[in-house]
């Protein structure tokens, strides 16, 4: 099975900026804009990865012969 | 390509940022233009007793762009229309996108444009000193803002450009 390697370094990409503009938002007292960005760059990923997510179910019902 | 759009990309926000950090910085040295104007008006109306069109022209000799402008257009359409309130206002909507005023000093100057010609001296040296004590306020305000934010803009600026070039990908 081909893994697609490429999405996990997009999604750690995007991890480690959110984490940055967290961290300066915060540095500067604009904890509220933080917190905003956190949440928004988590939706980010949620809908990069649901593709994968809808799969992975799909297997699991396969396996343990629930699909009908 | 991609690549070419990702640098494209990080360079306009990056341009983004650095612009608005810009903005922060010339807010304080314009309120102190402001401030200065004050001071101006305040001597030529308690001591010159000018007209206000006289008064106008010579502060916009006296200080720098965006400002001058502000007076100058005063001073050169005062003659044409006589109503100065609504000529005030409608220059201190040219000026605000013109210069790095915000709109907290904006309406600050309308209220203190209503003021003008309906006093004697003494009260129009109140009204100009009232003012000016409200400059200050925001001048501080102005000042921490700069200080504190202008590195805050142009690090999310540059993150921003990378974040998107990176969901782009």
């Amino acid at each position: 099975m081909q893994l697609d390697t490429n999405i996990i370094f997009q999604i750690a990409g995007i991890g480690i900026v959110v984490a940055m503009i967290h961290t300066i938002l915060k540095q500067m007292g604009k904890e509220d804009f933080a917190y905003l960005v956190t949440v928004v760059g988590f939706i980010i990923v949620f809908f990069l990865v649901m593709d994968h997510i809808a799969n992975l179910f799909q297997q699991i019902k396969s396996v343990f012969l629930l699909k009908g | 390509m991609n690549w070419i759009g990702a640098i494209l990309l990080i360079v306009a926000t990056t341009s983004i940022g650095f612009e608005r950090a810009l903005r922060l910085k010339r807010r304080p040295e314009q309120l102190l233009e402001l401030k200065t104007a004050l001071q101006i008006m305040e001597a030529e109306i308690v001591y010159s007793q000018r007209e206000i069109v006289d008064v106008c022209a010579q502060i916009s000799k006296h200080i720098r762009p965006p400002l001058k402008a502000f007076f100058y257009a005063i001073s050169s359409q005062l003659n044409k229309n006589d109503d100065l309130s609504l000529l005030w206002e409608q220059e201190l909507d040219e000026l605000k996108s013109h210069s790095a005023l915000e709109n907290e000093e904006i309406n600050i100057m309308k209220q203190f444009g209503h003021t003008l010609g309906h006093f004697d001296i003494i009260q129009q040296q109140k009204q100009i000193q009232l003012t000016s004590i409200h400059l200050d306020r925001l001048l501080k305000e102005a000042d921490r803002d700069y200080l504190t934010l202008s590195k805050v803009y142009r690090g999310v600026g540059i993150l921003t450009g990378i974040l998107i070039a990176l969901i782009l990908m």
